[in-house]
């Protein structure tokens, strides 16, 4: 490695300016030919399968420029010091050499060069990858490429140029090559792929992307507002899956059951939709992800158990409790999955079942698990995690785990409640027996009812001298609890949560707000940060003993790399996710919510 | 007259061989003596501490070494957070982990490695006994006494939950005496072999009834202890489980048997030492009430621990390797991988092999752990948690004037070698570096995989 002098910000500025004004060719204002005024999918070719356009670089820029976390984040120690390690000292030199070099301030210059759009598209071909950037100011283009090339060449590296057509490509990467088309800057690493583009630009009379049908489908779904969306992207799945890319995800069968159960529907309307489409929204208020397909009926034969059956359904409501950390409500059914396992799973994955079933049914006394147990119950399924409160237990675990619990209907609460009561005790005598053998603590079994319910519950017993300890054993987290409340049956991992289920006045199916959104979705989950924030803070010396024997660091730059953790955590305040199926869409979105309203705490 | 002495150990003279070391023009006191010393009494330590130790005296900096026989407070109570934090997840193997980063901080390297010498001594491994709480309270227990009361030691590990379980003690009743920790207890921990009978085993096996773990914890059932009298090695009376460890450590050969392990340890597993050579260490060890500090400093500091029968006498075991490695450099890494790999190639903290613990010598080394050693090297200078003084190797050895590929090597020659590399090796170090490729940081890194894979290295 060759050691290079220090150049001052200055001397480095100056001399990108000359560089980018001695790279502009003569040849780059001439009269811009017809497919000047064209939108980006007139140039790119059929063979496209994907392509991503951003449309609004300056606003996704303000944004994040002028987010009220930006305050918050220079706040941070952690902030201090990054800027005292000279790394911005660098960034900053590299922006005002581009400011120098745009004649504008960068966010200005980034906005006008990219103000008509930059488009990433993946083309079928050799994986060739292309970025067009359309600007409304052809020398701010210009300017750009010679920035670049004067980088190129600082960096030691030796000019190479070719020319296609009238217009020169400057190599600026191995095997990326960067063009200027007038208004359009061209970017990629495969030669055909961007003559084509360039064909296109200066003849118009081939068939593009814009004409074909796919694609043309897609853009139609991706109508509508376009308000805060930042990025808007097409996938070809047809033609993925007609190339034999990714086989086991358009497989007809998958390898295991809890695979099945949570995405096997989705990976069946894969089998058969053409695109999916996708949109990206920015606000002040958070980030979301949508993701669209076109789905059919008839595409769900075998897995219209994962949908609903013969009428689509709908997820119940999530279950609210204090503290509550993820909640997740879809609708199943089990039973029916668990019965026609043999042509969802593969053979593998049906073999591991066979062992499960045998295994289950001895377990439940005799009964068959898939018809006569989860046969037993509806398909609405609804599971809740709670942070737990250990503020006035002992023994407390050195390891604090959040509480969940499952919840189902049962079809015949009469028949079914005595026998699964059964059921569960002889699981907590079975736990006892094994947990003897390993030096494991015993269970207590005990029975309480609130109302009408009644709760069995079972609870670890510490040893004498272990009644005080704040540092017990992880089991310490759990006291595996039945509750049955009407048609409801709640396993729960510990009795606390299966009462908040339970009382009376608890708000336990809480249908405000993001829960509205429950109602049409086949399956609907949301994850609270702020507790779970609270959780980690608990672990906190877990983490950092983490940190200290993965990365070997010393104690105070783990708790320093703990602390910042936690303290960017604390900048989101929620994730939901959403999977709508209705007969003729499947959309699954993504959603991030930020605390922007926070205020700044020095 | 250095000569006819340092001829083999049969034929040493014990008392040159334990007199205190005086640097002369034969056995001079520099880098390459210090580096010896911080490698025996350590892992290994970085070319700055070991310049400044060859401006003081030997005897100064073996004083030294010894005197920090007791962690600080501040570091002992790091790494006790660190050790409770992973016992809570129950795991033995994330112990492994734990041990590691303080072999990697500890400022008291002398009783790290005495820690692992007693480790191996008194062997107990986490697969069977499956329990790292009891794991860690024996290696605390180990760590308490390393330089200190060795019949302190033997008391409390004869009571060590860990150590009973390990030797399938557990349950020891009157009517079925349990032999195992007995026999140990004299064969291994104390006395070796031939200097006791089958008879002595039975009767020694009978002071220890009625001993037991009874929900992890040790605990005296009076109503299995048979408190008949019995004859112990030549002593009579109704002994229990503590007279009978009083008694083994009372015999003539327990002094010598300790004392030969410290030698194997700290001076060379091969030749074995005579009695008459170990002679003198063992009466320093009767006389300081079996104390284990005297005896240690008695052979850092001596003229045959810096002699030819000593430097490069040894192979290094894999905690040695690597741990000597990163020291060397004020590396730090991810303790986990280290773990794992120490493991592999024979040395797996919490994990010997069986109940006479490591062999040692050149039982560290075949072809299969020969190149498990160059590959878990490899693994550590891959992993992007590796870093030397918190910087890249590159701009650590910058740090050290260190600039060109001879320079490098030359740099690694002092940190990491018991001996002189030959011009051919440098040669070959030097077409090693040149065939490859990458940056300089890569280029370096490559450069320190080939050395420490060089079998020189694995002499210690």
């Amino acid at each position: 490695m060759i050691d290079r002098p220090r150049l001052s910000e200055l001397a480095l500025s100056g001399m990108l300016v000359i560089a980018a004004y001695v790279a502009w060719p003569c040849d780059a204002s001439a009269e811009p030919p017809r497919g000047a005024d064209c939108v980006t999918s007139e140039l790119l070719p059929q063979s496209i399968i994907a392509c991503a356009e951003i449309s609004d670089v300056g606003g996704v820029l303000e944004t994040v420029l002028n987010h009220p976390l930006r305050a918050k984040l220079e706040a941070m120690p952690a902030y201090d010091g990054f800027m005292a390690s000279g790394a911005p000292g660098q960034l900053q030199m590299g922006l005002r050499a581009f400011e120098a070099s745009m004649g504008k301030p960068w966010q200005e210059a980034l906005d006008t060069l990219t103000d008509r759009g930059v488009t990433v598209a993946l083309d079928a071909s050799d994986g060739g990858v292309a970025i067009l950037v359309h600007s409304s100011e052809a020398e701010l283009l210009e300017r750009f490429r010679g920035f670049i090339l004067a980088l190129r060449q600082m960096q030691g590296a030796t000019a190479k140029q070719g020319d296609y057509r009238g217009f020169m490509a400057d190599l600026v990467g191995d095997d990326v090559k960067l063009v200027r088309m007038h208004d359009w800057l061209l970017v990629t690493n495969n030669s055909e792929l961007g003559k084509s583009i360039i064909d296109q630009y200066l003849d118009r009379d081939d068939e593009t992307l814009a004409s074909h049908e796919t694609y043309l489908a897609a853009r139609k779904n991706l109508e509508g507002s376009a308000e805060h969306r930042v990025v808007s992207a097409f996938l070809d799945i047809k033609t993925l899956r007609d190339a034999g890319v990714a086989k086991d995800i358009f497989a007809e069968k998958i390898d295991n059951f809890v695979g099945e159960v949570a995405l096997g529907g989705v990976l069946a309307n894969l089998r058969h939709t053409p695109y999916v489409t996708g949109q990206f929204h920015l606000t002040t208020a958070g980030l979301s992800l949508q993701l669209t397909a076109p789905h059919q009926r008839e595409w769900e034969a075998p897995r219209e158990y994962f949908f609903g059956e013969p009428e689509l359904a709908a997820a119940p409501p999530l279950l609210n409790v204090p503290n509550r950390v993820f909640a997740l409500s879809t609708h199943r059914d089990l039973s029916q999955m668990w019965l026609r396992a043999g042509e969802l799973l593969t053979e593998k994955g049906n073999d591991q079942l066979a062992v499960a079933d045998t295994t289950l049914t001895t377990f439940f006394s005799g009964r068959d698990f898939g018809e006569d147990i989860l046969g037993s119950l509806d398909s609405d399924v609804q599971l809740v995690g709670m942070e737990q409160d250990f503020s006035d237990v002992l023994p407390q675990p050195a390891i604090k785990l959040p509480a969940f619990a499952l919840q189902f209907r049962m079809k015949d609460a009469a028949e079914t409640k005595p026998e699964l009561r059964r059921i569960f005790q002889s699981f907590v005598g079975f736990l006892n027996v094994v947990g003897a053998m390993n030096g494991q603590p015993p269970l207590d079994l005990g029975m309480e009812s609130i109302g009408e319910a009644d709760l069995v519950t079972a609870t670890y017993v510490p040893d004498r001298d272990e009644r005080e300890s704040r540092s017990a054993k992880i089991q310490f987290n759990f006291s595996p609890t039945v509750a049955f409340d009407g048609d409801r049956i709640i396993i729960a991992s510990s009795t606390p949560i299966a009462r908040k289920l339970i009382e009376p006045n608890s708000d336990s199916e809480n249908t405000n707000g993001v829960e509205d959104a429950v109602q049409d979705s086949n399956t609907a989950a949301r994850l609270d940060v702020t507790p779970l924030k609270r959780i980690l803070e608990s672990n906190r010396s877990q983490l950092v003993a983490n940190s200290m024997l993965e990365k070997g660091h010393g104690k105070e730059a783990a708790e320093a790399e703990i602390g910042l953790l936690l303290e960017l955590l604390g900048f989101f305040r929620d994730v939901g996710l959403n999977l709508d199926v209705t007969d003729s869409q499947m959309a699954l979105q993504v959603a991030v919510d930020v605390e922007a309203d926070t205020e700044v705490q020095k | 007259m250095n000569d006819m002495k340092m001829n083999g150990m049969e034929t040493i003279d014990p008392v040159w061989a334990w007199q205190p070391y005086q640097p002369s023009a034969d056995q001079t006191w520099d880098r390459r003596s210090a580096a010896h010393l911080f490698r025996r009494a350590g892992f290994g330590t970085d070319l700055a501490r070991i310049d400044e130790s060859v401006k003081r005296s030997p005897a100064d900096v073996v004083g030294e070494l010894v005197a920090g026989n007791q962690e600080p407070s501040e570091f002992r109570s790091t790494a006790e957070a660190l050790a409770e934090a992973t016992l809570a997840g129950g795991d033995p193997a994330k112990l492994s982990a734990a041990w590691v980063y303080r072999l990697l901080y500890t400022p008291n390297q002398l009783l790290e490695k005495t820690t692992l010498l007693w480790h191996g001594h008194f062997s107990t491994g986490a697969e069977k006994v499956q329990d790292a709480r009891m794991m860690w309270n024996q290696n605390q227990l180990l760590r308490d006494h390393a330089l200190g009361d060795f019949a302190a030691m033997v008391h409390e590990i004869s009571q060590d939950p860990a150590m009973l379980i390990y030797l399938d003690s557990a349950i020891n009743r009157k009517a079925h005496p349990n032999e195992n920790f007995a026999r140990e207890l004299m064969e291994l921990f104390c006395l070796g072999e031939g200097n006791y009978s089958e008879a002595d085993v039975l009767e020694l096996a009978r002071c220890f009834t009625g001993w037991e773990i009874k929900n992890k914890k040790f605990r005296k059932n009076r109503y299995q202890h048979d408190s008949d009298e019995k004859n112990v090695l030549g002593q009579t009376g109704a002994f229990d489980g503590e007279d009978g460890v009083r008694i083994v450590l009372e015999q003539p050969a327990a002094p010598l048997f300790v004392a030969r392990k410290l030698v194997r340890f700290f001076v060379c597993d091969e030749p074995s030492p005579s009695d008459a050579m170990l002679q003198p260490l063992a009466d320093l060890f009767r006389e300081s009430d079996l104390q284990v500090a005297p005896v240690v400093q008695r052979i850092l500091g001596s003229n045959v621990f810096f002699s030819s029968m000593s430097v490069a006498q040894k192979i290094k075991s894999p905690v040695e390797l690597v741990i000597g490695m990163l020291r060397s450099l004020k590396a730090t890494t991810n303790a986990g991988l280290v773990a794992d790999g120490l493991l592999s190639i024979g040395q797996g903290l919490f994990y010997p092999p069986n109940v006479k613990g490591w062999d040692g010598g050149r039982a560290w080394i075949n072809s299969s752990t020969l190149l498990g050693r160059a590959n878990l090297m490899a693994d550590i200078l891959d992993n992007d948690s590796t870093r030397f003084d918190g910087k890249s190797l590159s701009e650590y050895l910058r740090g050290q004037d260190v600039e060109t590929t001879d320079q490098a090597i030359e740099y690694f020659e002092h940190c990491l070698l018991a001996v002189r590399l030959s011009e051919e090796a440098k040669a070959q170090l030097r077409e090693t570096a040149a065939s490859h490729s990458g940056d300089r940081e890569r280029r370096m890194r490559s450069l320190l995989h080939a050395v420490t894979s060089l079998p020189v290295c694995q002499l210690c």
